[in-house]
């Protein structure tokens, strides 16, 4: 019972983890029908940006200064805003240009993007081709619930999930611009004729897929503790994965794929023997199972092409 | 042009002679007349351009008797360019974008590995298995995946290029991640090819004999995939590229055009990888990752889509710059994914584009 219920807590955040990376793409694909395969690399993009303001604080004494609850903030805060920056920055110079080109020609650029990105990180970016320890923000405390030893970190990565995605939902239905991405989501043309302003929603959903990246991959951070130039590309293509599975497009079918996704992985490294090195090989099959016999994922629409 | 390229030694005068290239290369292109005319002459003469082009490639390994790494970057060159083809014929062919393409050559260079390893297979057996094996698992996979359309396929083919790479790092028959060693070279009569070719009176290094087997491979190569090209095949494929609905309604059997286009350029590349195990002697997963099918990628859309000699230079290109400048070793990779959004961005055709076919040979000529 111990074990299930701890297998279930780390499914939980795996799943925490795809879903936020899931509902980037959803959003990508959804409102600009851009697979950005490149989506992965925000979330390295944002751990980096992290470390590097991490490092910059303690350098600097900011720690002494401000108490230390609220640099971690303000560190979180600056490098997501940045790493939206960063998406935005990417839209405007290769995504933007390609706006009327064919689907493969914008899809090839992400990957150059996608291969790109993680090496220019490792170069700029002091030994970079080294793994690096992310800063621990908890202390490795828990609490115990029902027997079982629960990590705060583990806590945190959970209810930030949950929390991001209620909010995530009231920004969409509640507030004007997430109105027009709905829109431009439903119909493009009729929103371009309901006045929505492309150019500002181009810029604007990358940037929010941009931060919801950046959160992802902070998440990853605080649960393996242990990351790489690299591992945003990965973490991509679990979440591009978990999106597919529960639909492209559609935020809500981005976070059942990512639970679906979570749970599966978790529970097949738990009960298969020597699983821990086919975990990856698991969601890889998945993703081939689900695109070859229903690429519309779970929640999607069968989308029949009209001649 | 190409031997003094592969002379040069230092970083700087290499940068100018690039730019030099650079700079003749625009100069041609404000002269249209002389593309034109050096084109024409090339088509009309045609046999007298491939014998002569096979005897200056013949002759190339003697400029290099000290340098045999020279040699054998030209290799690499080489096979990269029978993988180029293969990718060439189906992205720009079929219109299938195909980023698992690193796996066949893995599949290939695996399979004969492990043959020759393990039971002693000959190297021309081997190829026929290697290749045999990719076209194998590429007709299966071919069978799933080849229902997916343009994004989904590339994801799709994405994921089995990985699996590909994680089963053969995790599985212990397959080496696992230290790789496959002390594979045989190849022996043709007896001959081992790893031993100094005695040629013309002057000892050529062991490079060499690998290289004169590889401009066999790469010729037949190049027959095959312009006759394709040129065939009725060629035309199926790029209508299906172009609209696939359309294309069966003018009869075109789109399952089986792109299956066997899917599996013939699986052949060519596990045939690529029989010859890389085969050539360097010990097989490394790492090899076969997705970087792999990267690079190629991205040599095919520098080269040209669905440009026969615009692919060979894009592969001989995207292997001689990086290795030249081995001062940038590191910059490997962003060298490849730069040259990819660049061209995406300015250029999609690539540097040479699509070739108008021919199909009436002009008897007068007017002009």
């Amino acid at each position: 019972m111990d074990f299930l219920f701890q297998q279930l807590i780390n499914a939980l955040m795996t799943s925490a983890i795809y879903a936020l990376t899931a509902s980037g793409f959803s959003l990508y694909f959804g409102v600009l029908k851009v697979l950005n395969i490149a989506h992965g690399d925000t979330c390295t993009i944002g751990i980096f940006i992290a470390m590097t303001l991490n490092s910059l604080a303690l350098f600097s004494g900011i720690y002494q200064i401000l108490s230390p609850g609220l640099t971690i903030l303000l560190i979180l805060v600056i490098s997501v805003a940045l790493t939206g920056f960063a998406g935005v920055l990417t839209q405007i110079s290769c995504i933007k240009p390609l706006r009327d080109a064919p689907t493969l020609v914008v899809l090839l650029v992400t990957v150059g993007l996608a291969i790109g990105i993680p090496e220019g990180i490792r170069l700029i970016y002091p030994q970079g081709s080294n793994p690096h320890t992310f800063p621990t923000i908890l202390s490795t405390n828990g609490v115990h619930w029902a027997g079982v030893p629960i990590r705060y970190d583990n806590l945190l990565i959970i209810l930030t999930g949950i929390f991001l995605f209620i909010l995530l939902h009231l920004f969409l239905t509640k507030t004007r611009v997430g109105m027009q991405i709905r829109a431009m989501a439903q119909d493009r043309e009729a929103a371009l004729m309901m006045g929505v302003n492309l150019n500002l929603l181009y810029s604007f959903t990358f940037f929010l897929g941009a931060v919801l990246g950046a959160i992802s991959g902070i998440t990853y951070g605080i649960y393996y503790t242990i990351v790489r130039f690299d591992i945003g590309f990965m973490n991509g293509l679990k979440g591009f994965s978990a999106s597919i599975v529960g639909g492209l497009g559609n935020i809500y079918g981005a976070v059942l794929g990512g639970l679906i996704f979570g749970f599966a992985e978790t529970f097949a490294v738990a009960l298969i023997p020597h699983g821990s090195a086919f975990k990856d090989v698991i969601s890889f099959l998945v993703i081939v199972i689900f695109l070859v016999f229903r690429p519309t994922g779970i929640l999607g629409h069968r989308i029949y092409e009209r001649v | 042009m190409l031997v003094a390229f592969l002379k040069i030694e230092s970083t700087w005068v290499l940068t100018g002679f690039l730019i030099l290239l650079c700079f003749l290369f625009w100069v041609a292109k404000k002269f249209e007349n002389l593309g034109e005319t050096t084109n024409r002459h090339f088509t009309e003469h045609r046999i007298f351009a491939v014998v002569f082009g096979l005897m200056l490639a013949f002759v190339i390994p003697f400029f290099f008797r000290a340098n045999p790494y020279a040699i054998h970057i030209l290799i690499m060159s080489g096979l990269a360019t029978i993988m180029s083809l293969g990718l060439n014929l189906q992205i720009a062919g079929a219109g299938l974008p195909n980023l698992g393409f690193g796996a066949f050559y893995g599949i290939g260079a695996y399979t004969s590995a492990l043959l020759s390893v393990h039971y002693g297979i000959p190297f021309f057996a081997c190829i026929v298995a290697g290749g045999g094996m990719a076209v194998l698992l590429s007709f299966f996979s071919g069978i799933l995946v080849l229902r997916t359309t343009h994004a989904y396929f590339a994801l799709i083919t994405m994921s089995l290029g990985m699996i590909f790479y994680l089963l053969v790092v995790n599985l212990e028959w397959t080496g696992g991640p230290n790789g496959i060693a002390n594979i045989p070279p190849p022996s043709v009569g007896g001959f081992a090819l790893t031993s100094p070719l005695p040629l013309m009176g002057t000892e050529l290094p062991m490079q060499t004999n690998f290289f004169y087997l590889l401009l066999v491979f790469m010729m037949g190569t190049f027959l095959i995939f312009s006759r394709l090209h040129q065939s009725r095949f060629g035309l199926n494929l790029n209508s299906i590229r172009e609209d696939e609905l359309a294309a069966s309604c003018f009869g075109i059997d789109h399952v089986r055009a792109k299956l066997s286009c899917y599996c013939l350029s699986s052949f060519f590349a596990g045939i690529a990888g029989v010859f890389y195990a085969h050539f360097v002697s010990f097989i490394h997963p790492s090899n076969f990752s997705i970087h792999l099918s990267f690079v190629t990628l991205s040599m095919v859309i520098l080269g040209g889509m669905n440009n026969l000699l615009g692919v060979t230079l894009g592969a001989v290109a995207l292997t001689l710059i990086p290795e030249k400048f081995r001062a940038f070793q590191d910059y490997r990779l962003v060298l490849y994914a730069a040259v990819v959004i660049f061209m995406l961005l300015f250029r999609p055709k690539g540097l040479l584009p699509e070739k108008v076919r021919r199909y009436r040979r002009k008897v007068n000529e007017v002009w």
